[in-house]
């Protein structure tokens, strides 16, 4: 009796003791050759994590650099990653109490008549008050700061808030919210002496002039460029640090530039002659003109005016034409196939924006123009490539991924994500930065790239977790 | 005591998955003891449910129940992440309830009401697999009048007529507006019923050695005019424009099982029972609701399972320390039904490695209390979402600690 008594303890005790009420075990997850101990982010409003038309505080919560940062923290990196937040998700900015133009409060979407959906600005007044600097709860480990271009990093004014009132103002808002005096936002990096970094920087460099249709800002020259990111990785990289660079996506594939089909407007036989009656003397001069030019002709040919019942291409000015308004005839064409007509201009069209009256060249861009964008994107990501090589710093290929997930779209989790506007998930109702759920799918790339890079094994990201576009 | 048994149905069927598949092995507290093998021994009232073939051979008619607590400890990891879930509410009670009568000496009958199938797998609000399932409640029960009959003092036939019957309620979210908190949740829900039998074949083949042979059949249950029920919806048209559905029909096989079992005496006080036991599970191919209206734009969702046939294989002993006392030990090997491609969260599964141990306290010769222990021991298993046809990545722990109480009256000869 004794004896089974004994058996008895002994079968429950190995039985308990290593069966059935473990955990699941997770991946090994290490740092491999790299030091996350203390990671710093420079960039844009990618890094910021920008999205909705604005930088909000959910949104930096859930930047890319603060999912690295949560990620890093299960491999020695610190789970402290501090970050110039704003008060709460309304977003915008003011300046001395008045909405600062420009920065608007965060896009929302919003239910009109017969369930159309619509995009308005939340219409809470914004509390994020320029001057009401945070720059004592500093160094923070994200330094990206909305619409900063490569040169941007490296200027030690970018933060003062003088600048602000410049024409064309020589500082940044979100900037001059958490600058320290004087110093660039490459400066306050070094200054906390990081082990790892990433940099993406370069996209606005082009995107601000795309935005504006070709006809606002200009693109960086790449020569320039490749001194400005050269000086960012010199800086960067001074103390030994590892890192990695994104370079930059085919801005030409973001919903911004993608939405609006060149041939938006719709119209019937009877709106198309009426349309074409008011453009006949226009048609005419031309005509005319031909006959005094002859070597005018094609440009001619392609500027002439003629809606018909369909989808029509709208009327645009375009100050690539040669200029006829000496003869009384206004630089204005349809765009054609080809070309790009961006986001804003959807509201447009139907106060008779495009037929009625041109539309501003700064809503189209032509295919002169989107061959400079692409050739500055190119030319950036080959001086991203050589320069990070020189220093010994790993490319992440967000132009190839983003194109990729164009393409493709993702699965994740049982849920599927693409860039389409709106119902993608991916995609903030801005049209060009991501939703949180982007940012995440952003952070797993980085993360991808880290691990095969620094044999590392970092956890990645449940990007489900993350919210994408709210609906109504 | 009445405001006890009131309790105890209410909450039946609110089984946890317990073993594999969506099965439930704990018809017995006495047998779940040694491993839960009963399809080749003499085990009284409860043979109704193991093996009808074998109530006649029992010397008298009796009364036993059975309640278990099912203390799930699964948990799940998304691989490559960090990120891990456990189950909600996680303790199940199934019952069951067996009456015998002896007509004769070679004519028995009975009634038996247990849960063989049931899954209750509540997962966390907002877990990384809630697109593929959030929760799901299946409740079933088989009410089984039974006849059995001993051809000789060898062998013993019997055979139940099944009704079956139970609930469903599944929940999930649905991705179409990324929010987070509040998640979009369809409900499903649904009462079905069906028709089976279970028959068996017992044979004391000696003083010292008894053998059985028994088959459950399949029954299909079928849910008409089950609910859908949207929560926690946004008024946007453009959403709920694509989902209109307010009702489905659906169809659940619960799988045929053969199994196989034999007893061996060893002495006076040591028996000796192995049972193997092999459930049709390939009969679920898929699981597929016709709806209404639309779910998502579609008129009908397609999910397919492509279950395979599994084994149980089972070992157990009972040792009679005293008259009074039988202590009994344990242990199986259940397979997966589930291939690695169709496993969801809605049945978290795994090969299972069960070890059990009880015993029975006899206070007088008529009542008889029986204790066990069963602890389910699953194999960490990961399926990667390139490998899953519902795109999710999954590494589960499967686990329960489940101990049982059973209460036995014999009637007198």
């Amino acid at each position: 009796m004794k004896k089974i008594k004994f058996y008895i303890a002994l079968f429950v005790f190995a039985f308990t003791g290593f069966s059935s009420c473990e955990d699941v075990e997770l991946d090994d997850f290490s740092n491999g050759q790299a030091d996350f101990s203390t990671y710093v982010a420079l960039g844009n409003s990618l890094t910021a994590g920008f999205g909705d038309g604005t930088l909000y505080r959910s949104g930096q919560e859930n930047s890319y650099p603060a999912l690295l940062a949560e990620s890093m923290s299960f491999v020695g990196g610190s789970s402290d990653f501090n970050q110039p937040l704003t008060p709460n998700d309304v977003g915008g900015l003011t300046l001395a109490g008045n909405p600062l133009p420009g920065f608007d409060t965060r896009l929302m979407l919003q239910e009109g008549a017969g369930g159309a959906l619509g995009i308005v600005n939340t219409p809470t007044a914004s509390s994020t008050e320029v001057t009401n600097s945070v720059a004592g709860s500093g160094p923070f480990q994200n330094l990206g700061v909305p619409g900063a271009k490569s040169f941007h990093l490296l200027g030690p004014d970018y933060g003062n808030i003088a600048g602000l009132a410049a024409m064309p103002a020589t500082a940044n808002p979100y900037y001059v919210r958490f600058t320290q005096p004087g110093q660039s936002l490459l400066d306050a990096a070094m200054a906390q002496n990081p082990t790892f970094f990433t940099l993406w920087i370069g996209n606005n460099d082009v995107l601000t002039y795309a935005a504006a249709g070709g006809d606002a800002d200009a693109i960086t020259p790449p020569a320039q460029f490749q001194n400005f990111f050269g000086a960012l990785l010199q800086g960067m990289t001074a103390n030994g640090a590892d890192g990695v660079v994104g370079n930059v996506p085919d801005i030409l594939d973001l919903p911004y530039f993608t939405v609006v089909p060149t041939n938006p407007i719709p119209l019937d036989d009877a709106t198309a002659n009426a349309l074409n009656a008011g453009y006949a003397t226009y048609n005419a001069g031309l005509d005319q003109i031909v006959m005094v030019n002859p070597l005018l002709a094609p440009e001619v040919a392609q500027r002439k005016i003629n809606f018909s019942a369909g989808q029509n291409f709208p009327v645009f000015i375009d100050d690539e034409l040669t200029d006829l308004t000496g003869f009384g005839l206004p630089s204005i064409r349809q765009a054609k196939p080809g070309e790009v007509i961006t986001l804003p201009a959807s509201s447009l069209f139907a106060g008779g924006a495009g037929t009625q009256s041109p539309l501003s060249g700064t809503f189209v861009l032509s295919i002169n123009e989107l061959d400079e964008i692409s050739t500055a994107i190119n030319s950036y990501n080959q001086i991203i490539d050589a320069t990070a090589a020189s220093f010994g710093v790993t490319v992440a290929d967000m132009n190839s991924y983003f194109s990729s997930i164009s393409n493709t779209g993702i699965t994740y989790s049982g849920a599927d994500y693409s860039t389409t506007f709106v119902t993608g998930g991916l995609f903030s109702l801005d049209g060009i930065h991501p939703t949180q759920k982007g940012y995440a799918v952003v952070a797993n790339q980085f993360i991808d790239v880290i691990n095969s890079s620094y044999g590392a094994n970092l956890p990645t990201i449940d990007i489900n977790k993350y919210p994408g576009v709210d609906l109504p | 005591m009445k405001k006890l048994i009131g309790l105890v149905i209410l909450t039946i069927m609110a089984t946890q998955v317990q073993a594999a598949g969506f099965r439930v092995a704990l018809q017995s507290a006495k047998q779940t003891g040694m491993a839960h093998v009963g399809v080749g021994m003499n085990l009284g009232p409860e043979s109704i449910f193991f093996n009808p073939g074998a109530l006649a051979h029992s010397d008298r008619g009796g009364i036993s129940f059975t309640g278990s607590a099912v203390m799930s400890t699964t948990t799940y990891n998304l691989p490559g992440t960090a990120v891990t879930s456990e189950l909600e509410d996680n303790i199940g009670t199934p019952i069951a309830l067996y009456a015998s009568h002896k007509f004769s000496d070679k004519l028995a009958g009975g009634l038996g009401i247990y849960t063989p199938y049931g899954n209750r797998v509540e997962w966390e609000n907002d877990w990384a697999g809630r697109f593929i399932s959030q929760s799901i409640d299946l409740k079933a029960f088989f009410i089984q009048p039974t006849l059995s009959y001993k051809l000789s003092d060898k062998i013993g036939i019997g055979a139940g007529l099944i009704y079956a019957a139970g609930t469903v309620e599944l929940q999930r979210a649905v991705p179409i507006t990324n929010e987070i908190e509040p998640d979009l949740l369809l409900e499903t829900d649904g009462a079905a019923s069906g028709i089976g039998y279970n028959a068996g074949i017992y044979l004391q083949a000696s003083e010292n050695v008894s053998l059985g042979v028994d088959y459950r059949s399949k029954i299909e249950v079928d849910a008409e005019d089950g609910t859908i029920t949207k929560l926690n919806f946004p008024d946007a048209q453009a959403v709920n424009s694509v989902f209109t559905a307010t009702a489905f029909n659906a169809t659940l096989p619960l799988p045929a099982e053969l199994a196989f079992g034999g007893a061996v005496k060893a002495n006076d006080r040591l028996t000796i029972a192995a049972d193997a036991n092999l459930i049709f599970w390939n009969a679920y191919e898929s699981l597929d609701f016709e709806f209404n209206g639309t779910v998502g734009g579609e008129m009908s969702s397609i999910n397919p399972q492509n279950w395979e046939d599994a084994w149980t294989i089972k070992l157990g002993g009972q040792y009679a320390a005293s008259d009074k006392i039988d202590l009994r030990a344990g242990a199986y090997l259940d397979y997966t039904p589930i291939p690695d491609a169709t496993l969801t969260p809605i049945t978290p599964d795994s090969d299972r490695l069960n070890f059990s141990f009880g015993g029975t306290v006899r206070p007088s010769d008529q009542f008889s209390i029986d204790a066990a222990l069963l602890i389910v021991n699953g194999e960490e298993r990961t399926v990667e979402q390139s490998e899953s046809v519902y795109d999710f990545a999954q590494r589960y722990r499967v686990g329960a600690v489940v101990p049982s109480l059973g209460l036995n009256y014999g009637f007198n000869k």
